[in-house]
């Protein structure tokens, strides 16, 4: 039997329903992996080893009763602290909220738990979900198992990390302006934000009403379209849930109309290896018989601005009491990040919300009235090393931030969804990652083209 | 008339009724530019059309795409 922690998600629950393995013993082989590595990469702020082991003892005892079970049943996840599971601590990676015990649980979890998810632990975040590096002052920060030299992305730092080193089968994330996409570049892996509405995010911490996103982390594209699948649907208990067609694949690459930036934004000041990586996609698409088109596109750098003027002042108001009483409960970074948006006048943030509405129309007019999806780099560089981009709250602290998630941000801004994949390994072992990005509640087409890429990637041969 | 950090210093403390914070006043006075520069002095909007666009518009626009709406 090969390595089960190498498995897909896929493969391993239909290994449980095969009885091909146990949940025990992949419960236990996967916690056995999150506490060999959590010295050297951090990924969990809490490991559930107890409660985990005897769920899949209860979940092998129901599949040998030929109890009704669902698609995940008996298979180990972990999820970003910051998903409410009545009785447990929901942390959000902070100080401030690190005894918070939860009333409820968030939609998402629920759902999972439907599916028959076992829970492994509580995954390391950026605090509060700020910041796309992955630090954080207060539990330290995930290492990145490619090298742990260099960061994990953030803010769903502890996702990544779990995903790429085999201690989970799958992880949700959530993604304000790349906080799946930027983990799932830097750790290898594959992420996807959905389109704005898709999950429902009751029982979830909120950083910003307008833009917060919730999706899996997975290593495979089919695993994040089983998630996504399992997770998505409107919600009675999330009114900007929205009620929205299943996602269903496109039948085939062919014929499909490819945006593609090939200078300009998106395209100036790549690092070569991730340039290469944009070029190799292309390829593969063109191949596969697509067409590929110059894309046209909004000006990217007012919407990048646009989208962090926004979040950021949504994040403010939620914090306020907190930067008010407790300021010294926060990191420093997290902190200046919060309290900068006092400097965004209401009437601005009111106009920015104005202009995305003007800007999603103007995109879906004069970009995808030509193209079925872009195909852009999730990240302009290779994940930088850590000691790189520790700017604390200094002079350098929005450039490096926002220009880490200068290629993610704007479409948390549009709204639209966002499917992360890795490309072929450079010399180093790290994987460039390509972003392809579609119209609203196109999620289907993305996983049909992110397919057709993560199939040469890994060689695969289906 | 630029907005400085001691203007900056001045709206924390007017607001979460403390002193700044090391970093929070400079970041502060430079978030008053850049929303001024790329929210304010731009024409991502055309010829005024943001007088009738209202502030839930995005999400009204993505919530008819999702039953069958025309882009």
């Amino acid at each position: 039997m090969s390595d089960p922690l190498a498995w897909s998600l896929g493969r391993a629950a239909q290994a449980i329903r095969d009885r091909e393995i146990s949940s025990f013993e992949l419960t236990e082989a996967a916690l056995e992996r999150a506490h060999a590595t959590q010295p050297s990469l951090n990924a969990f702020i809490e490991i559930e080893d107890e409660t985990a082991l005897a769920a899949a003892a209860a979940a092998d005892e129901a599949l040998a009763a030929g109890v009704a079970m669902g698609p995940l049943h008996g298979v180990p996840l972990a999820h970003k602290d910051m998903y409410d599971r009545k009785g447990r601590v929901t942390g959000c990676g902070s100080k401030i909220r690190k005894d918070h015990v939860a009333a409820t649980t968030a939609t998402v979890i629920a759902r999972l738990d439907a599916a028959g998810q076992i829970h492994l632990g509580r995954l390391n975040m950026s605090e509060f979900a700020v910041g796309p590096t992955g630090f954080n002052a207060h539990h330290g920060r995930a290492c990145n198992p490619l090298d742990p030299a260099r960061i994990t992305g953030g803010s769903s730092s502890g996702s990544g990390a779990a995903m790429a080193s085999g201690s989970a089968f799958a992880a949700l994330g959530s993604d304000t302006g790349g906080s799946i996409r930027i983990p799932a570049a830097c750790c290898g892996i594959v992420g996807i934000k959905p389109t704005q509405g898709r999950v429902s995010r009751h029982g979830a911490m909120p950083l910003s009403a307008s833009q917060d996103c919730i999706g899996p982390l997975t290593r495979t594209v089919a695993d994040a379209e089983l998630v996504l699948s399992l997770i998505a649907g409107a919600d009675p208990l999330d009114p900007a849930s929205i009620d929205a067609p299943p996602v269903e694949r496109a039948p085939t690459v062919a014929a499909l109309r490819i945006g593609v930036v090939r200078q300009g934004f998106f395209a100036d000041g790549l690092d070569p290896e991730v340039a290469g990586s944009i070029v190799e996609a292309t390829r593969i698409l063109e191949r596969a018989g697509a067409s590929i088109i110059e894309a046209k596109l909004p000006p990217m750098e007012d919407v990048i601005e646009l989208a962090n003027l926004v979040a950021m002042s949504e994040g403010a108001a939620i914090h306020l009491d907190w930067l008010r009483q407790r300021p010294q409960e926060y990191g420093e970074q997290v902190r200046a990040r919060l309290v900068q948006a006092l400097g965004t006048a209401a009437p601005v943030y009111l106009r920015a919300l104005q202009l995305r509405a003007t800007l999603l129309a103007r995109t879906l007019a004069e970009t995808f009235a030509s193209c079925d999806a872009l195909l852009v780099p999730t990240m302009p560089t290779l994940p930088p090393i850590s000691a790189d981009v520790e700017v604390g709250a200094s002079e350098a602290m929005t450039r490096v931030l926002v220009g880490l998630s200068k290629f993610t941000r704007p479409f948390s801004f549009l709204g639209l969804p966002a499917l992360s994949v890795p490309m072929p390994a450079t010399a180093a072992g790290l994987r460039p990652s390509a972003q392809l990005v579609a119209g609203p509640w196109q999620e289907g087409l993305l996983f049909t083209l992110g397919d057709a890429l993560e199939r040469e990637a890994s060689g695969r041969s289906d | 008339m630029s907005f400085g950090e001691d203007d900056a210093s001045r709206l924390l403390t007017a607001v979460l009724e403390r002193p700044p914070e090391p970093g929070e006043a400079r970041a502060i006075a430079e978030q008053v530019e850049r929303a001024r520069r790329h929210a304010v002095a731009t024409n991502l909007a055309g010829t005024g059309e943001l007088f009738t666009v209202e502030t839930h518009a995005h999400a009204a626009t993505l919530r008819g795409l999702a039953q069958g709406g025309d882009r």
